[in-house]
């Protein structure tokens, strides 16, 4: 018996089967993982999957928040919204509403905006914080700064961010992955943002998101299959199994949302938290940005939630004072509306969620703001 | 086992293969999103 010749030159070669084997993994593995590589950064940086996707209400990463803002820097007269939870879909999801991601603002201000010649991008997000919407504005700013052209602000403020509850330490952040474009600049960030370990899984996460565009986009992609988040989703596929909500006590939900919520009306504000501090640097920011208009507006409340209403008017107005002497002319402009008490209980789904109903009138007073 | 005896190099394309989308599943579906503390709870 002798081996049979399969070298190039007619010796058997070592190996023989299992190094053909070993080849054809590892070659069709790494083509693969190539061409989905870079038909991901085609997609992304292109524009095709913003254009066809709307990722409004979900942030992964601070490279995907940078790709969305380059994106739409792009586009003619670019507006971004900031804000957090109620310029998403999730209140509309938690109650049932048919296809929530058509019925958010975004998504009702953005077709009327674009007949108008403006390109509207939200970058809004749950739970987003006024330290994350600075770290937001932060990249938008580094944007412009590369030449694109300037972009309008929206900044939708909401009681919740300056709750009390919010200023204790490693709480007035509520993306990690933002800490980074708050340390850009050279100047340290607010102690109640610093102090927080750093794990090898974040790292991990971000140096994944940084460098390679398929990780980034699949992370992006599964809001659409897990939402809210994963755990949310798979609470909801058990429903039926186990009742819905349908079945729960109206009244115990009704508790616990004032149990959870109450707290953000309770108490007067402190200009000296972190949230106003990330106010006034954004305002700050805001007024040195050359031909900039940047739009600041308090977003309409639940009437029955707002608890004591002489301190929830005398918050209204220490931010109304707020902006107005952090906000004066400069080379940009400031623009401060305060929609707290805009709407009637009837429009709302909780505390300070909008009806679709509700959505689309807000989203009509935006653009009248964007148009002014 | 035959069509690794017969044809290693096909069997190791579509090893190749399979491990590739067993990657994007776990991207997709099963790698966590470390990098945000944000809960639900929150909103």
């Amino acid at each position: 018996m002798t081996a049979t010749p399969d070298g190039v030159d007619g010796n058997p070669e070592r190996g023989g089967p299992d190094r053909a084997f070993l080849a054809g993994a590892a070659a069709t593995f790494f083509t693969l993982l190539l061409l989905a590589e870079a038909a991901a950064r085609l997609a992304a940086g292109s524009g095709w999957l913003y254009r066809r996707i709307d990722f409004a209400g979900s942030l992964t990463s601070l490279p995907e928040l940078e790709q969305r803002i380059a994106w739409n820097s792009r586009r003619p007269y670019p507006v971004f919204l900031l804000g957090d939870s109620v310029l998403g879909a999730t209140a509309l999801w938690e109650h049932r509403v048919a296809r929530p991601r058509r019925l958010t603002v975004p998504a009702r201000l953005a077709p009327s905006a674009a007949a108008a010649g403006i390109s509207v991008q939200s970058l809004a997000a749950d739970g987003l914080l006024l330290p994350d919407l600075e770290a937001i504005d932060r990249a938008i700013g580094a944007s412009q700064a590369k030449g694109k052209e300037p972009a309008r602000r929206v900044i939708v403020l909401n009681f919740r961010m300056f709750a009390a509850e919010f200023a204790a330490p490693g709480k007035a952040l509520s993306r990690d992955f933002l800490l980074p474009e708050l340390r850009a600049e050279g100047s340290p960030p607010d102690p109640a943002l610093a102090g927080r370990d750093d794990a090898l899984g974040d790292r991990l996460s971000a140096g994944a998101a940084r460098y390679c565009a398929l990780a980034r986009t699949a992370w992006q992609l599964q809001p659409l299959w897990y939402f809210p988040t994963r755990r949310d989703a798979f609470r909801r596929l058990l429903e039926p199994a186990h009742g819905g909500p349908a079945d729960e006590n109206a009244d115990l939900q009704d508790a616990a949302l004032h149990l959870k919520v109450d707290p953000y009306y309770r108490d007067r504000w402190d200009t000296g938290s972190p949230a106003f501090h990330a106010l006034g640097a954004l305002l700050e920011a805001a007024r040195s940005h050359r031909d900039v208009q940047t739009i600041v507006v308090l977003t309409p409340q639940n009437p029955e939630f707002v608890g004591d209403p002489a301190i929830f008017a005398w918050n209204r107005r220490v931010l109304g004072e707020f902006v107005a002497r952090h906000g004066q002319p400069g080379e940009g402009s400031v623009a401060y509306r305060d929609l707290a008490d805009r709407f009637p209980a009837g429009r709302f789904l909780d505390h300070c969620h909008l009806t679709p109903e509700g959505n689309r009138e807000y989203a009509q007073i935006l653009l009248a703001l964007i148009n002014e | 086992m035959g069509l690794f005896a017969k044809r290693p190099l096909l069997a190791g394309c579509v090893v190749g293969a399979l491990l590739f989308l067993a990657l994007l599943a776990i991207l997709l579906f099963a790698a966590d999103l470390s990098s945000s503390k944000f809960i639900y709870a929150d909103f």
